[in-house]
């Protein structure tokens, strides 16, 4: 091996001292550099003008898939149903749905035109949930909604920041527009959601025990801070409809949930508003921005918000929300490519076009497979991208949509990994790092895949990786840094996205660390 | 619509890129196979380091990352257009060795021949070039492996 190392520096040296380089500064100067010094600047080679036409959207415990731009009118070819949505978890999209070569539509919207946005509401988990906050007049201040959950490693959200409150470990995380504090109590996760910046929940004062593996866990309240009582009690899970509506690329997400739309948190003051004859509520107090609006809809609650600070424009979305039965949502139709003379009304079935789709996590993760055509290697490196998932997701620490970490397995047994920072969209991919191995990797206790990420203005440096011992969190360790403690998710990945320059000691931590429920390290792996 | 650059500004990006843009060609050539390819990649990632000229803290950190994608892209463009990668011209001996070593260089994955590149090239660390290519230290290596090993079968 020696041997081979030293030929190939050698060779290497002697490749790049044989490059002629031509200076181009002029050239470089002259793409940015004002007018009146240069000329104007030539256009960029070999970018691609990529257009978004499908938008995932992470919604509080949903997900959702938007699907394609409707530019034609003909019947499916194909009816096709292909996601039981009730059986999708928060970190499992629907990856067919993403795929410019099959995508979804509901027949029932008619607004010919614009992107067709649908909504799951995967949670059917047995739970129970209570408002406890104080109530001032009619209305209600610093409330928490409190969810009780079955299974705490499953449930817990990902991503995320440990923070002590009241001596408990708790994982604060952001989502549209609200803060989930998260912690386990045994073998019950405790999930509560309040408006951002609001003080964390009082953890001594919530606790839960399991009544079976089926029924939602009990949820019992302790002393209380001061002036804090239980608003409303416990209720239990239910099925709901599948909400739809029509957008142009704002990110919006929808739940629908089994509260009474006044148990529905909303932030500060709130205006009262119609939906369609349902009462419901508007508020724009929201520290991470956007809209939320609450309204009812047969019976369930239905929340949405969306990026939006214009209380008419999310009022509107709200309006134009239409609500579908579980064979529609399930219903799938191929792809048409033609462009047909657009109907002056809905028809009953659909077909719809996707324009210059945005570059996916999947796409991403499909061109992947770079060997070339002909080598020995070409098919054990293909990625399977049918078999695409996205394994785990982490906060922007400056507020972004998020990093998700998508993995495929490859054609060799081996898998191929991508960390992508979605775009503004909240679904296409904003560029990506990661790589494909093409034959089976060893097992390990700790795998690590991290340490990339991006320089100044706004440093990041990502940190995934799967666990395959039972374990609740990892704790990294940079070499004279503080450790970070990062939260393992039900399928024992874990990802993370810390504010530091991929430059720094940030990048290349020391040792991982698994720790099970009660903090004791159970695996560990040195770097 | 031009970029406003003081003369300081525009002084010291000159300066910098005096002193990276032959190296980052040159890294950028043997990940390419193409200096042609390697002079556009530098070209963009130059200009892209020029539009944040005022807001880079380490624009070598920067640029040296711009190089290294924009080099991925440009590996993929070739090979969604299926067309093979230059090879550079022969340098040196007239030995058959080089040329056998670009041949296996040419036909390995993009991030495996960065891998191999970065390590005997530049030398740098497995830690590092994982994270540079955002990828496990373990796949660096069996990446490492696997070419040592290709190139030795080619050679024998």
């Amino acid at each position: 091996v020696t041997d081979i190392e030293t030929l190939l520096t050698d060779h290497l040296r002697q490749r790049a001292d044989a490059v002629v380089v031509h200076d181009d500064l002029d050239s470089v100067l002259a793409e940015l550099v004002t007018p009146h010094r240069h000329s104007d600047r030539r256009p960029r080679r070999g970018a691609v003008s990529w257009a978004a036409a499908a938008v995932v959207v992470v919604g509080i415990g949903a997900v959702a898939v938007l699907v394609g731009r409707m530019d034609g009118a003909e019947p499916p070819a194909a009816s096709v149903p292909t996601t039981d949505m009730a059986t999708v978890a928060p970190t499992t999209v629907p990856v067919r749905s993403l795929q410019p070569s099959s995508v979804t539509v509901f027949p029932v919207l008619n607004n010919v035109g614009e992107t067709y946005a649908s909504f799951a509401v995967p949670n059917h988990a047995p739970r129970s949930r209570m408002v406890i906050g104080s109530q001032i007049d009619d209305d209600w201040r610093d409330t928490y909604l409190v969810a009780a959950l079955n299974d705490p490693a499953g449930d817990a959200p990902p991503g995320g920041e440990l923070v002590d409150v009241d001596g408990v470990q708790v994982t604060r995380s952001d989502y549209g527009g609200m803060t989930l504090w998260f912690w386990a109590i045994g073998d019950v996760g405790i999930q509560v959601v309040t408006a951002p910046n609001s003080d964390p929940p009082p953890v001594t004062a919530i606790s839960a025990r399991k009544v079976s593996e089926t029924d939602p866990p009990e949820i019992t309240v302790g002393k209380l801070p001061a002036g804090q009582v239980v608003l409303a009690g416990p209720s239990g899970g239910t099925d709901a409809p599948y909400p739809t509506v029509a957008t142009n690329d704002r990110r919006i997400s929808v739940e629908v949930r089994d509260d009474e739309p006044e148990n529905v948190l909303l932030p500060g003051d709130y205006e009262a508003v119609d939906i369609n004859g349902d009462p419901g509520r508007v508020s724009t107090r929201l520290a991470a921005g956007g809209t939320i609006v609450a309204w009812t809809h047969q019976g369930h609650t239905v929340v949405l918000h969306t990026e939006t600070t214009e209380p008419d424009v999310a009022v509107d979305l709200a309006r134009r929300v239409d609500f579908v039965d579980r064979a529609t949502w399930d219903a799938t139709y191929e792809q048409a490519t033609t462009d047909q003379p657009t109907p002056s009304t809905a028809p009953a079935t659909s077909t719809v076009t996707v324009a210059a789709p945005a570059p996916t996590p999947v796409q991403l993760l499909r061109d992947m497979s770079q060997v070339p055509e002909g080598s020995a290697d070409a098919a054990a490196c293909e990625v399977l991208t049918d078999e695409a998932q996205r394994v785990a997701v982490a906060a922007d620490p400056y507020g972004g949509s998020g990093y998700e970490w998508w993995t495929a397995p490859t054609r060799g047994g081996g898998r191929a990994d991508l960390v992508t920072q979605l775009a503004a969209d909240g679904q296409s991919a904003n560029g990506g790092s990661g790589g494909a191995g093409c034959a089976p990797a060893p097992n390990q206790d700790i795998e690590w895949n991290g340490g990339g990420g991006n320089g100044p203005p706004r440093p990041a440096v990502q940190h995934g990786g799967h666990v395959n011992v039972r374990a609740a969190s990892v704790v990294i360790t940079f070499p004279g840094q503080e450790p970070v403690q990062v939260p393992i998710n039900a399928d024992g990945y874990f990802l993370t996205v810390l504010p530091e320059d991929p430059s720094g000691p940030y990048s290349h931590p020391e040792r991982i660390d698994a720790l099970d429920n009660a903090g004791n390290i159970v695996a560990t792996v040195h770097l | 619509m031009g970029l406003q650059l003081t003369r300081d500004e525009e002084d010291s990006f000159r300066v910098f890129y005096g002193l990276e843009h032959d190296r980052q060609v040159r890294r950028a050539a043997l990940l390419l196979g193409s200096e042609v390819v390697a002079h556009d990649v530098v070209h963009d990632a130059m200009v892209e380091v020029l539009r944040r000229w005022s807001s880079l803290e380490q624009p070598g950190g920067y640029l040296h990352r711009a190089v290294l994608n924009g080099c991925r892209d440009a590996a993929r463009r070739v090979e969604v257009t299926n067309r093979s990668l230059h090879r550079l011209a022969p340098v040196g001996s007239a030995a058959g060795e080089p040329d056998v070593l670009d041949d296996v260089l040419a036909e390995l994955p993009f991030n495996h021949r960065a891998a191999v590149v970065l390590r005997y090239y530049l030398a740098m660390p497995t830690s590092e070039i994982a994270a540079v290519l955002g990828c496990a230290p373990g796949s660096v290596g069996v990446w490492i492996d696997r070419a040592l090993k290709r190139m030795k079968e080619a050679l024998t």
